[in-house]
């Protein structure tokens, strides 16, 4: 058995103020044409399929498309929601739908939900867990009658999600879930893309997941593994920040043979534009002979080394960089100097020397000695007060 | 500052208590307050400040109005909030004015506003002012800084933004410290204007000391004085003066010089002769006293007798004193043996009552031992009742969860009802509503035939209209020709005369030509018309011929009026022509519409009455057009409004029957649960009644007066047997103390005995001793001491006076001998010696007049040198340095003309200042993806102002400075939090600053677009990672979404909000 593996498609995600439908529309197409020549049996989406919990009309017609063309294609795709998607809204009409082989897990109700398809070898156990916070864990425990006590946090909290239907060890099972997994305190590498609960420590162990033979996971978009070959991140099918420059995005295309033989493939995804950042000065990133200017449709950051004052930076920048992010400034050493709290006190402490600094600056001459004595006399009075 | 716990009651919006634990957010650092409009968010905000300050953020609801309109009047009013500051925790309560109820009879009592802050140390301060003072240690900050760094209210993060240098600097000089600098320009000033005032009291001493001057008026030098100086100096010609004043202390001292010497010689002179006055008048004196001491010897020996008399009386007294001591002491014995007899008695008789109340306790004691058997039946008696106690306890467990039972079930009921009535009600209004709806049928067709009328309407009106217009201007065109035929008449008129006159006037001219060639005419020459040489009748000369000029003239005239006839008639042609055609195409709708007959169709040209008249129809006809499309429009509105009603009706139909569905479910569950209640109820009262048999008595509290009874009475016997034992003991010690005491009289009674013997004895011995045979010769002998010794002492005065006169005398002898006082011989004339020493005494003093007059005033003239002399170096040393010191003061306070204006103060601040803004652009470059950066500039936008802590904006759009007030409001917000938190940052940097460990924020994200709003995200998720708590209120949804941790407040449908904690 073969199944694609990916996730954080975020359908409808603006990059700053540009809307990406045309790259997610073209990447979409990719992984389609990919299912068209490799017919994988299944299509794991591992969450947050849109990047809001009301996604737009564009993104609810992008997904339709794509799902269609996949039934068309007569392969069974298995979603679960994220963190970004509303679980509810995204399980709509899920108990209809899956007649046409779509199985949404949006909303978790009290266990996972399992789909089992069949292989040459036997069965195998797709057991889907839309994102979970313990509160949700909670609320749907209580809701069961089922005692809530020993959720605590978001490891105890998944560990108590999936105990309530164990996979049985003698057939393949896959598990497919969207939290922030680490192994053994470490964590997984991270980009500036992801939103992770504000100010929240919401790690699940790997552990938790070891009766499970392929773990597919969704929430961090670089792709990666963690723990084992067989617990990964399929990644975002994009980059949706200037952090991912340098991501290779693929999606997993996974094969299962008999139990404990599985084989793991990365296929390479081409977006339609890239993520990069230029570096130099104003009149530089301007020449027409830059060599970063290429490829010019893509989406650029402008890191700047001018020091001084500059002429309609942005506007300039525009127009050789349509789609451009943002600028940042680097400066050697200026305003964001070491914050110096001894040289500020240094003024109350010593006032006399600010004062002859002071008095110079404005005058363009030293104090004289009787104004000295005067200052001084005014200074030691007025410490003696303070005392 | 980090709030820990806040609880209201009745504050706000809130009726009741509300609390919300901070400390459960846990490693949470960012919370959203999030709710219904009016809910009541921002007065958990408002709370905080108000605990803290006693005044709300953004000062817009008065303390006055903070008690909940909502609460029961018991409930009380008040804020309390548990924080921590520099890792000590505090507490502080407060609660406003308000009214509540008299705990004494009806109506409402004010409460006047209380606070109280506990410490962590245990103090507890509860005056206002103390409190604030307190709290503004503890924090760091004041209120006003507080709304500007911490709390962050709506609408208010602009105001430091936008603020001027001067109220900047304000802020900073209470954050930063640099109140010290501000001192410093104080004082400076102070210091100059002091000194100001003492360069001039120093001048005024100056001419005052110069007024001093002493100089006579017959001094040698006066007449330069009053030339050159008679005036008081100026601080330019101070140095003259002291220079003559010199000069004349010189001169003076040469003149005392002399003085003094002559002085000398008349002192010698008149000493001597004073001299030798005196030494005449000391030796008359001590003839004079020689001669009165030897009177007085004389008188003392007179005396001799009676002094011998008083020295044999003071012998007896003496001798008498000796024995007074013995009488003494045989008089004490006596009294001493009289005492102890009497004591022995008393003794004796108290020994024998102590004996006999001994006896009476023994026989108590007895009788309480009979008593022992009462006391253990009590006892047992006790412990039965004690043990019933616990079977009561039982039973009355029971009732009560009867009684709960029951009351779950009333209500139930009660609620079953009114879901029921509810349900009914709307059954009964879906049903009228549905009728309505069938009565309302065919709207569309009568709308659509509507717009038909309309339309064939108004086509009609417009055509009227435009027929009326063309019949307007026809019958202008009409009044035009008529106005036209008169003048049309007159110019041809005139043509035709002009034109006769020119004939006439030709003719005459002609005539004319003929009397001039008439008049050249000579006989016998030819004329020139014909060529006959004989000229019969040549013609007259006119002589009102008109020439060549007037026939020009003329004819010129006729051309006009031809001309002008000519115009006439192509104008009057031009409008006929147009009248005609307006009439042909006006003419055949109008006979279309029956406004014209066929006659009057077929003229070419049409009657202007005629015209009038079909301008009047048409009037009409467009009146009523226009009143028949009004009509219509107001039909179609009518029809309009028909179709939303039905529309309304059809969507309450919808929503009613949903509603009923609900309730007939509710239904349903209310009477499971009613019969659960039931059987419950049942099984209690069994349980009830089985206790209840095993009991003797209804309840326990008749059981309990009985166990108390019984308690009592044992304790009571317990205390009888105790006393009796007491009283026992007591008797027996007081028995034993009473016999010690007899025995010890009666041996002190034998010791005086013997003493009184043995006193009286050494009396009677004494008295012989002293010669005297009986005690009365004894007594007449005594003298008291005092007049002993005053005997004694006159006599041994009398002795030394006489040896003092004697010797005296012996002496003057001695001293005078060989004078004249003596010898009595020769005494000098005193009269001449008295007049000599009276005149050299005389010139003397003369001298000494004159001498010390001079010195006086060469004195006061050179302390008047010596003190100007320094005086006049100081008041020029001072004035150099008052320059110095203005220049000083005016550069430190920033008002040095032709310099920038910034103060001393201004420039220690504008150095934080730049670090603040360095601090705030790390997060502003960031929010707006390096568009917008802050700029420190020295100057400020308005010239008048002081300057010194200005701030622009770098746009990178244009690369150019903006000021603040140019950005919009969603810039402005992200703006005023970098700067927000940049100020907080460096504030905390700062050795021994306040820490800022939480900060409130409320609204202003609703005003960013979603990438600013990211950015904005972002960077408090950062704040609230760096362990700081930041609360936010907002209702903007994708903050809802991304901040897990919420206080939820609703609006409680029976009154007042609530406030719950959603942790995700």
């Amino acid at each position: 058995m073969t199944f694609l593996h990916l996730s954080d498609l975020h359908l409808g995600k603006r990059l700053g103020e540009y809307e990406l439908y045309e790259e997610q529309r073209a990447v979409l197409w990719e992984i389609v044409e990919l299912c068209g020549a490799r017919r994988p049996d299944a299509v794991l989406i591992a969450g947050d399929v849109y990047d809001k919990p009301v996604p737009t009309i564009e993104a609810v017609r992008l997904f339709d498309d794509f799902l269609g063309a996949l039934c068309d294609l007569n392969i069974p795709v298995l979603i679960i929601s994220g963190n970004h998607d509303s679980g509810e809204r995204l399980g709509f009409a899920s108990g209809l739908i899956r007649k046409s082989g779509v199985y949404i897990a949006g909303a978790f109700e009290g266990a996972p939900r399992c789909v089992t398809l069949q292989d040459d070898f036997g069965p195998v156990c797709f057991w889907l867990l839309p994102f979970l916070r313990p509160a949700t864990v909670r609320a749907a425990f209580s809701a069961l009658g089922l005692d809530t006590e020993g959720i605590t946090d978001y490891t105890s909290a998944i560990r108590a999600a999936i105990g309530r239907a164990t996979p049985d060890p003698a057939v393949r099972n896959v598990l497919v879930a969207h939290q922030f997994v680490t192994c053994r305190g470490h964590s997984p590498e991270r980009c500036d893309s992801e939103t992770l609960n504000a100010g929240g420590l919401d790690d699940v162990d790997l552990s938790v997941f070891d009766p499970y033979d392929y773990v597919a996971l969704g929430h961090l978009h670089g792709p990666q593994r963690i723990g084992r070959d067989t617990a990964r991140y399929a990644g975002s099918p994009l980059p949706y920040s200037v952090s991912e420059q340098n991501h290779r995005k693929s999606v997993c295309l996974v094969k299962m043979e008999q139990k404990g033989r599985t084989e793991i493939e990365l296929v390479g995804l081409h977006p339609l534009r890239g993520v990069r950042t230029v570096r130099g000065s104003l009149e530089e990133l301007c020449a027409p002979d830059f060599p970063g200017r290429e490829p010019r449709g893509d989406y650029v950051l402008a890191q700047l080394r001018d020091e001084g004052a500059m002429q309609d930076p942005l506007a300039r920048l525009r127009a050789v960089y349509p789609r451009l992010l943002g600028i940042e400034l680097l400066r050697s050493g200026s305003g964001a100097a070491e914050f110096n709290a001894a040289a500020l006190e240094s003024a109350r402490l010593d006032p006399m020397n600010a004062l002859e600094e002071f008095f110079s600056g404005q005058l363009g001459r030293p104090m004289s000695r009787t104004q000295r004595e005067i200052a001084n006399s005014v200074f030691e009075r007025l410490r003696e007060e303070q005392t | 500052m980090r709030p820990l716990k806040l609880e209201l009651s009745a504050f706000g919006p809130y009726a009741s208590r509300q609390e919300i634990d901070f400390r459960r957010f846990g490693a949470h650092g960012l919370f959203l307050i999030a709710g219904d409009t009016g809910a009541g968010k921002t007065t958990l905000f408002d709370a905080i400040t108000y605990a803290l300050y006693g005044d709300t953020s953004g000062g817009k609801r008065r303390p006055k109005t903070l008690r909940s309109d909502f609460a029961l009047p018991e409930t009380p009013t008040y804020v309390e909030l548990t924080f921590e500051t520099a890792g000590r925790i505090h507490t502080i309560r407060r609660s406003p004015e308000y009214l509540r109820p008299s705990k004494r009879g009806g109506g409402m009592v004010a409460k006047s506003a209380e606070v109280e802050l506990r410490l962590d140390d245990g103090r507890i301060i509860t005056r206002e002012r103390e409190v604030a003072e307190t709290i503004e240690r503890l924090l760091g900050v004041r209120y006003d800084q507080f709304t500007q760094i911490i709390m962050i209210a709506q609408g208010e993060f602009m105001r430091f933004l936008r603020a001027g240098s001067d109220e900047r600097g304000e802020i900073f000089r209470r954050v930063f410290d640099t109140g010290m600098f501000e001192r410093f320009q104080q004082q400076l000033q102070t210091m100059r204007s002091t000194e100001n005032a003492e360069q001039t009291r120093m001048f005024e001493q100056i001419r005052s000391l110069c007024s001093g001057i002493r100089i006579p008026q017959q001094h040698p030098m006066r007449q330069e004085f009053e030339k050159e100086l008679s005036d008081l100096p100026t601080p330019a010609s101070a140095a003259l003066f002291l220079d003559f004043l010199r000069r004349l202390n010189l001169a003076d001292g040469e003149a005392r010089n002399i003085l003094e010497n002559r002085h000398s010689l008349a002192a010698a002179r008149a000493e001597s002769a004073k001299k030798a006055l005196e030494e005449f008048q000391r030796l008359s004196a001590k003839r004079l006293q020689l001669l009165s001491l030897q009177d007085k010897l004389g008188k003392l020996h007179e005396q001799g007798e009676r002094v011998a008399a008083d020295a044999e009386i003071l012998k007896a007294a003496e001798r008498a004193a000796t024995v007074l001591q013995a009488q003494t002491l045989a008089r004490r014995g006596m009294e001493a043996f009289a005492r102890a007899q009497k004591a022995a008695e008393a003794a004796a008789a108290l020994s024998l009552q102590k004996t006999e109340a001994l006896q009476e306790a023994h026989r108590i004691a007895d009788e309480q031992k009979q008593q022992a058997g009462a006391e253990d039946a009590l006892r047992e008696e006790v412990r039965t009742l004690e043990a019933s106690l616990e079977d009561y306890a039982a039973l009355e467990n029971i009732q009560k969860k009867l009684e709960a039972c029951e009351v779950r079930l009333a209500e139930l009921t009660e609620t079953r009802q009114s879901t029921e009535a509810a349900r009914q009600a709307l059954q009964a209004k879906s049903a009228q509503q549905q009728a309505e709806l069938e009565a309302l049928a065919g709207l569309e067709e009568k709308l659509e035939n509507n717009r038909l009328n309309r339309e064939s309407s108004e086509r009609d009106r417009q055509e009227v209209a435009r027929l009326l217009q063309s019949a307007q201007s026809l019958g202008d065109a009409l009044a035009q020709a008529e106005a036209a035929a008169r003048p049309l008449v007159d110019s041809i008129d005139v043509c035709e005369r002009r034109k006769a006159e020119y004939a006439a006037c030709e003719a005459a001219f002609l005539r004319a030509q003929e009397g001039w060639i008439a008049s050249r005419l000579t006989e016998g020459q030819p004329c020139p018309v014909c060529g006959s040489l004989d000229h019969p009748h040549p013609s007259p000369l006119k002589a009102d011929a008109p020439d060549e000029q007037a026939l020009k003239q003329s004819k010129a005239r006729a051309e006009q009026a031809q001309a002008a006839r000519d115009e006439q008639l192509r104008q009057s042609e031009r409008l006929k022509a147009r009248i005609e055609e307006a009439w042909h195409t006006l003419s055949p709708p109008l006979a279309a519409r029956g406004l014209l007959s066929a006659q009057t169709c077929a003229l070419p040209v049409p009657e202007r009455s005629a015209i009038t008249g079909i301008k009047t129809e048409l009037l009409d006809a467009l009146q009523q057009s226009e009143a028949a499309l009004k009509q219509l429009q107001s039909e179609q509105e009518q029809l309009a409004g028909r179709v939303t009603h039905r529309e309304k009706l059809q969507s309450d139909l919808a929503a009613a029957a949903e509603e009923i569905a609900q309730h007939t479910q509710a239904l349903a569950q209310l009477d499971t649960r009613q019969q659960a209640e039931k059987l419950d109820a049942a099984a209690i009262r069994a349980q009830r009644d089985a206790i209840a048999a095993k009991l003797p008595y209804p309840d326990s509290q008749q059981a309990r007066q009985l166990l108390q009874k019984r308690r009592d009475a044992l304790a009571a016997l317990q205390r009888e047997q105790a006393a009796a034992l007491e009283q026992l003991r007591a008797a027996e010690r007081e028995s034993a103390a009473a016999d010690s005491a007899l025995e010890q009289n009666r041996q002190a009674l034998e010791t005086a005995q013997a003493e009184q013997d043995s006193s009286a004895q050494a009396y009677a011995e004494a008295l012989k001793a002293a010669g005297f045979s009986c005690e009365q010769d004894f007594e007449a002998a005594l003298l008291p001491p005092e007049k002993r010794e005053a005997l004694r002492s006159s006599l041994e005065e009398y002795r030394a006076a006489l040896e003092r006169t004697d010797a005296l005398i012996q002496q003057l002898r001695g001293e005078l001998a060989g004078s004249w006082a003596v010898s009595n011989e020769n005494p000098p004339d005193e009269q001449a010696l008295a007049q000599t020493a009276g005149q050299t005494a005389e010139s003397l003093r003369t001298l000494e007049e004159e001498l010390s007059e001079l010195k006086i005033r060469l004195s006061v003239n050179t302390e008047l040198a010596a003190k100007l002399g320094p005086l006049l170096e100081r008041f020029d040393a001072q004035n150099a340095r008052a320059a110095e010191l203005d220049e000083l003061c005016a550069v430190v306070a920033g008002t040095a003309s032709g310099l920038s204006r910034v103060s001393f103060e201004r420039y220690i601040q504008s150095a934080f200042f730049r670090r603040v803004i360095d601090a705030a652009n790390e997060r502003f470059r960031r929010m707006s993806s390096g568009a917008f950066e802050f700029r420190y500039a020295a100057e400020a936008a308005r010239k008048n102002e002081k300057s010194g802590l200005e701030l622009q904006v770098l746009d990178m759009y244009t690369g150019k400075l903006r000021e603040v007030h140019t950005l919009s409001g969603g810039e402005s917000f992200v703006a005023s939090l970098s700067l927000a938190l940049g100020l907080s940052d460096v504030i905390q940097r700062m050795a021994g600053g306040v820490r800022l460990d939480a900060m409130f924020i409320d609204e202003g994200f609703g005003a960013l677009d979603p990438v600013y709003l990211d950015r904005a995200m972002e960077i408090l998720g950062e704040l609230a990672r760096g362990d700081r708590l930041v609360g936010v209120i907002s209702h903007v949804a994708e903050l809802r979404e991304r901040i897990g941790v919420r206080v939820i407040v609703k609006k409680d449908p029976r009154g007042g909000s609530r406030a719950e904690l959603d942790l995700g």
